[in-house]
């Protein structure tokens, strides 16, 4: 027996210390859920607050739905930004000083705390921020787009930035540990580059595309700042009004439900991500590769 | 601890529950049930030599903390936040160990309902009277009888216009709900304030302690609304870069936005005729506090009303003082331009920003807007 | 081999790079510039925003709170994430699915959730806030991010070569340093600079469960409300530029780390 198999000294502390510290927290996250909400009659346990958030007129749920979306949306668009970019890093750069050049410039952005980078994009998309500035000072526009600053498109467009680098490092670290000569195999048994790309490269990242899914999925969804800094009055999404559950209007019990509520639904999201990457790597050529919690080979 | 456990118990199956006893009940489930007994049981011993305040960053600026360490010995440290709601919820919650508040008349009513303030005794104050007049009773400060905060700055949230855009001089809240200004229109996110403007609009007396049909009322308003308005603003630093660049010509604000005027931008300052809110920032003692702390804190809360404090915090960064020790060191044209000399004629119109009787009510009215 | 080398890809990167710095060269300009405003045109060149930032000793006190829990908290959170990877990838355990589940779900819950929750419980534990309790706390948030990392390598590791190893007769140990280790570490070195990352970063646990002090983030937080100050972008600039020179100054000797790897 090797010790990466003894499931004691591998997963043993960080499950004790999940057990320790994480349980109580949602454990009273569950009850508070089940009780009475403030000016609610309604006895100990009750569905009353799952009542409420799951009602369609108050427009919770579309809320949630809209909050699914944007973080879906976002996960795609990191996809597209950060495939190309990983692949030309990891395969076509012979030269690491140069792989390790972009993936620091990319990195030291992010001692830039996540509010200032948020910030930032007021200056660049506010009307007379750097874009509208270029586009009206060049004369290619008279007058500045106004739907740039304030709305989904500059929610969408901060939460990309602020996210993206993670599915690139694990795509380029997925990437780069492809054997060349796989590659090589490839080209000598005459697959054209695109082939070589979908039916080998694809697949054998997979792991780092779900994994690079997960990290940028999950911070997305549970953040609040870009839709308040940037949405102006679209920026609605379910963790602001989680925010404004337990601080403003301190009713904790309906809160704890929502949030409940955006647990369950990340996770299955988080799932469905999973399942749908293991379909596509498979869809791509190489069948039996194992994903998400599977068991190794 | 089985005692308090039986209360519990008893109380949350009986309906009778605080979220307070919630959390009490989990823990005492999650300690006995996890690790048999407390881990450590180890309690800071607060000295008075120093206590900590929670505070926002422009209050505590350490040149504004200075003189007090230097007269008196004792040492301020912080626990800095964004909104007062945040500290709330981690006094609640226990061990947060801040036995000095700032928070302000708008939220004041939260606070003591969270129970986590403890009575001032005023007597000990020797500068409590050179409080302005009024200040030592305004609404939001006491409590079945005793005072919790002692206000020590103060101000109105307004509505707020670039006169070069709008080109009249203007006083009624309507032009914040007119069509002509169709995306040039900001309104605030937080504390419920937006609900709060739309019921002064609207005439209604009570815009605190507003009954069914009157949210329904105020719901329908804002909705409406919602498609001229160009952001709902969280910082003063959005809605000072919306005002100086002209992407908005009306608002509803607070003072802070006042200091683009350095910078050329005729933006002015209203006392609309349907009122405005007045607010003051106050300083409370939390149970935090024990009786050397509490020595510590009420030295401060001296400090704060004293000569230095006030002056300073009008200079540098624009606020009022509630000190008429403070005013009398200021000099003339600092006490002009915060309207300092005649305070009653400033708030002619002021109705005092108390938090909402029913908060939860009014955040369905805002999340209905929001969703909307 | 012949490699991809479609101008595609090259544009790609060159717009991905763009999209990277732009906001953060706008944050460096507008640090130089006099108005305090985030808007163009930039009306002239300014130090002043610099003096106000050496003038204030708070953010030099919470930079230094802020490094040394993203410090402590990267290398703990490394330690069991990279274990958790082998725990996931590698273990038989009964109801492994759940564990596995369990083991990811301080994830997906609100970290200002969290945060509130984790306030409750330690105070509850009778452990006094301070820096420990931040360090646990952000040990709970990081150490997933970790776990995911070194996954995505070790889910595609052949365990052929840890059989070779042994049938060569290496110990367990060695096997780890000269085999296991030295593959999986560029995962690994990802993981430990995400957490830092993302410790360094954290507002909400550092405010629940943190007591005596005030980090980076919390401070900045505070300023923000009544605007953020161009002091603030300031630091930003200074502490890109100050990474980027260390950076540059071991360069050469993470190039060999790399390298060596390869």
């Amino acid at each position: 027996m090797r010790f990466s198999r003894y499931p004691l000294i591998t997963g043993g502390p960080w499950l004790l210390l999940l057990l320790t510290f994480f349980v109580l927290p949602i454990a009273g996250l569950l009850l508070l859920s089940l009780s009475p909400g403030n000016g609610s009659a309604a006895a100990f346990p009750t569905l009353d607050n799952y009542r409420g958030i799951l009602d369609l007129a108050s427009g919770r749920p579309q809320v949630l739905a809209r909050t699914l979306g944007v973080a879906l949306g976002v996960v795609l668009l990191a996809t597209l930004i950060a495939l190309p970019v990983a692949y030309y890093l990891a395969k076509g750069v012979r030269s690491t000083r140069l792989q390790a050049l972009v993936l620091m410039l990319v990195t030291v952005t992010f001692l830039v705390g996540p509010l200032i980078r948020t910030v930032s994009w007021r200056g660049i998309l506010g009307v007379k921020g750097l874009i509208n500035t270029a586009l009206t000072s060049s004369g290619l526009l008279d007058a500045p787009i106004m739907a740039l600053l304030y709305g989904r498109p500059a929610v969408i467009a901060a939460m990309t930035y602020n996210s993206f680098p993670f599915m690139l490092f694990t795509l380029f670290l997925a990437m780069r540990t492809i054997d060349d000569r796989y590659l090589v195999a490839a080209r000598d048994l005459g697959a054209s580059a695109n082939a070589t790309f979908w039916r080998i490269v694809m697949p054998l990242a997979a792991p780092g595309l779900c994994v690079g899914a997960v990290l940028v999925f999950v911070p997305t969804l549970s953040t609040v700042l870009e839709p308040e800094m940037l949405g102006g009055t679209s920026g609605r999404l379910t963790t602001t009004e989680i925010r404004d559950q337990f601080f403003h209007a301190l009713n904790w019990p309906l809160g704890s439900a929502l949030t409940v509520l955006l647990i369950v639904a990340g996770g299955l999201a988080v799932g469905l991500l999973a399942a749908l990457l293991a379909l596509f790597a498979r869809a791509c050529g190489r069948v039996g590769l194992s994903l998400g919690s599977g068991g190794g080979r | 601890m089985t005692d308090a456990s039986d209360r519990l118990t008893h109380d949350l199956f009986n309906g009778a529950r605080s979220r307070r006893d919630m959390l009490k009940l989990l823990g005492i489930a999650g300690a006995a049930g996890l690790l048999g007994g407390p881990l450590l049981s180890g309690r800071a011993q607060a000295a008075a030599k120093h206590f900590t305040w929670g505070t926002n960053a422009d209050y505590a600026r350490p040149e504004f903390l200075a003189p007090f360490l230097k007269a008196s010995g004792i040492e301020v440290q912080t626990s800095l936040f964004a909104d007062p709601s945040e500290i709330i919820t981690k006094l609640q919650s226990g061990g947060a160990g801040v036995e000095l508040l700032t928070d302000g008349s708008y939220h004041a009513q939260i606070t003591y309902d969270a129970g986590v303030l403890k009575p001032i005794d005023t007597s000990k104050l020797k500068n409590w009277s050179k409080l302005i007049p009024g200040f030592d009773k305004a609404a939001g400060m006491i409590y079945d009888g005793k005072t919790y905060g002692v206000p020590y700055a103060w101000g109105t949230d307004s509505m707020v216009y670039n006169h070069g855009i709008v080109g009249q001089d203007v006083d009624d809240l309507a032009i914040l709900f007119d069509k002509e200004f169709a995306g040039r229109i900001a309104m605030p996110n937080g504390l419920f304030e937006s609900v709060v403007v739309a019921a002064l609009y609207l005439g209604i007396k009570t815009p605190f302690a507003m009954d069914k049909d009157q949210l329904d009322a105020v719901a329908e308003v804002l909705i409406k609304q919602k498609p001229l308005v160009r952001s709902y603003w969280n910082d003063i630093g959005d809605l000072k870069n919306l005002m100086a660049t002209g992407e908005v010509a009306v608002c509803w604000g607070w003072q802070p936005l006042l200091e683009i005027r350095k910078y050329d931008v005729d933006v002015r300052w209203t006392h609309p005729k349907q009122g405005e809110l007045a607010w003051y920032d106050a300083a409370f003692l939390t149970r935090d506090a024990n009786a050397e702390s509490e020595a510590a804190c009420l030295a401060f809360i001296d400090y704060l009303l004293g000569e230095q404090y006030g002056a300073m915090i009008g200079k540098d960064i624009g606020y009022r003082t509630t000190s008429t020790a403070a005013i009398a060191t200021m000099d003339g044209k600092l006490v002009d331009s915060l309207d300092l000399a005649k305070p009653d004629a400033f708030l002619k119109n002021a109705v005092w920003w108390t938090s909402p009787t029913n908060p939860a009510g009014y955040q369905a009215v805002w999340d209905k807007v929001l969703n909307a | 081999m012949k490699r991809p080398r479609h101008p595609f890809l090259l544009l790609c990167t060159l717009a991905m790079l763009i999209y990277a710095l732009v906001p953060i060269l706008t944050v460096i300009a507008f640090s130089f510039n006099p108005l305090p405003f985030y808007a163009f045109p930039i009306t002239g060149f300014t130090g002043k925003w610099y003096a106000a930032l050496v003038a204030d000793p708070r953010i030099g006190a919470s930079l230094l709170a802020s490094l040394g829990i993203a410090t402590l908290v990267a290398l703990l959170a490394t330690l069991l994430g990279t274990l958790f990877a082998f725990f996931v990838v590698r273990a038989q355990a009964r109801f492994k699915r759940l564990w596995v589940a369990f083991g990811f779900l301080p994830l997906v819950v609100p970290v200002l959730v969290l945060a509130a929750g984790l306030q409750v419980a330690f105070v509850e534990l009778g452990l006094p806030l301070g820096y420990p309790t931040v360090i646990i706390g952000h040990t709970l948030y990081t150490s997933p991010f970790v776990a995911l990392m070194v996954m995505a390598q070790l889910l595609r590791y052949d365990e052929r070569l840890d059989d070779a190893a042994r049938d060569l007769g290496a110990s367990q140990r060695q096997m780890l340093r000269h085999v296991t280790l030295p593959i999986l570490w560029p995962s690994i070195r990802s993981g430990l600079l995400l957490a830092f990352l993302l410790s360094f970063n954290e507002w909400a646990i550092a405010f629940f469960t943190g007591r005596g002090f005030n980090t980076l983030p919390m401070l900045i937080y505070s300023m923000a409300r009544n605007g953020l100050p161009p002091s603030v972008l300031a630091y930003s600039a200074l502490a890109v530029a100050c990474v980027l020179l260390v950076a540059g100054m071991i360069l050469p000797f993470a190039l060999k780390l790399i390298r060596g790897r390869a």
